[in-house]
């Protein structure tokens, strides 16, 4: 993927970002705001404080005020009416701040999104910091997402652009054979 | 009192612990990340089947190029398999004719951008002149 920054300014990124998990620490507190999901991530989000997921093991609270939150953790595709309140809630959270959308609504819109009563997604409104896709995403899968915004995680999912036919060409023969109508073409 | 508050902790110790790094076991029939092998795959032959059924359309084939001696279906298609609408309802599995697609169980699907979510596959459909030719039966070599 091309990355559309230059050199000094993703080496100022990274240096922030370092800064911004120190000061987190290990420890981290959750604002979920419901920006017009169908509950189903809700079900997924409440399973994480249960005996068996338990991220309090991991250093990781929820809160209900968006004051005393490290991390906004949104679901639903944005509708008109919760456009408000998610701008609010964000601008009442201290810096440094995350943004984490979960669900495919809040990633893409899903199928409720791009309407006349619905964003295409939290990245409409808000910089987000971690995307965690899924219908609804399942616990491990947000774990590894909240883990993956504190650094403490790795990111497995790499996006690619890939050319089919060349790969045919070479899995059917030599390199240098399946290589020359590539060279043709420029 | 506040001493042995102060003993009762240091007794404790820390009860936090680091993110398992295992890959979990995940139960039978768990729908994870579907992958496509795009060797495979028949979409520069005209199979749109898995498309068809994806109900959040998160695989979309498209024509970006055309070729100039050909037109129609010849020319540049691109599938589009984006993980940020897919909802793993494992459809495009069973109609896919070739087994191209498949479910794992990865669940460890997020990432920072949203390009990372999307993969691209760019189909090059030979020209009619390059059929004429039988360049496809002599697998892509000049007859």
């Amino acid at each position: 993927m091309e990355d559309p920054l230059d050199e000094a300014t993703r080496e100022a990124a990274a240096r922030l970002n370092e800064r911004v998990q120190r000061l987190f620490g290990h420890s981290l507190h959750i604002r979920h705001v419901d920006a017009g999901s169908c509950n189903a991530c809700e079900s997924e989000i409440k399973l994480l404080l249960n005996p068996y997921y338990d991220v309090q093991r991991l250093g990781i609270f929820f809160t209900t005020s968006p004051r005393h939150a490290d991390l906004l953790l949104v679901t639903g595709p944005v509708t008109r009416a919760m456009e408000d309140p998610l701008r609010q809630t964000y601008d009442a959270m201290p810096d440094p701040r995350l943004v984490v959308a979960v669900g495919a609504c809040a990633c893409s819109g899903g199928i409720f999104g791009a309407s006349a009563f619905a964003r295409a997604g939290v990245a409409e409104v808000l910089p987000v910091d971690v995307f965690i896709p899924g219908c609804p995403p399942s616990p491990l899968t947000l774990i590894h997402g909240l883990l993956l915004a504190l650094g403490r995680a790795e990111q497995r999912v790499h996006g690619r652009v890939q050319r089919v036919r060349e790969d045919r060409l070479l899995q059917m023969f030599s390199l240098g054979a399946g290589g020359t109508r590539e060279k043709e073409r420029g | 009192m506040v001493f042995s508050w102060v003993r009762k902790g240091l007794r404790t110790g820390v009860l936090t612990t680091r993110y398992p790094a295992v890959h979990e076991q995940m139960p039978e029939g768990f729908r994870g990340k579907p992958v496509l092998d795009a060797n495979r795959c028949l979409s520069d032959r005209g199979c749109d089947a898995c498309v068809q059924v994806c109900l959040p359309s998160a695989l979309e084939l498209k024509q970006v190029a055309y070729n100039d001696d050909g037109g129609g279906s010849f020319g540049e298609w691109q599938l589009t398999l984006d993980y940020a609408r897919c909802i793993a309802c494992g459809l495009c599995v069973t109609a896919c004719p070739t087994g191209a697609l498949r479910m794992t169980d990865d669940y460890e699907l997020a990432a920072r951008h949203r390009e990372d979510l999307r993969v691209v596959n760019m189909f090059e459909v030979p020209t009619m002149l390059d059929n004429l030719n039988g360049r496809e039966k002599n697998n892509g070599r000049p007859a």
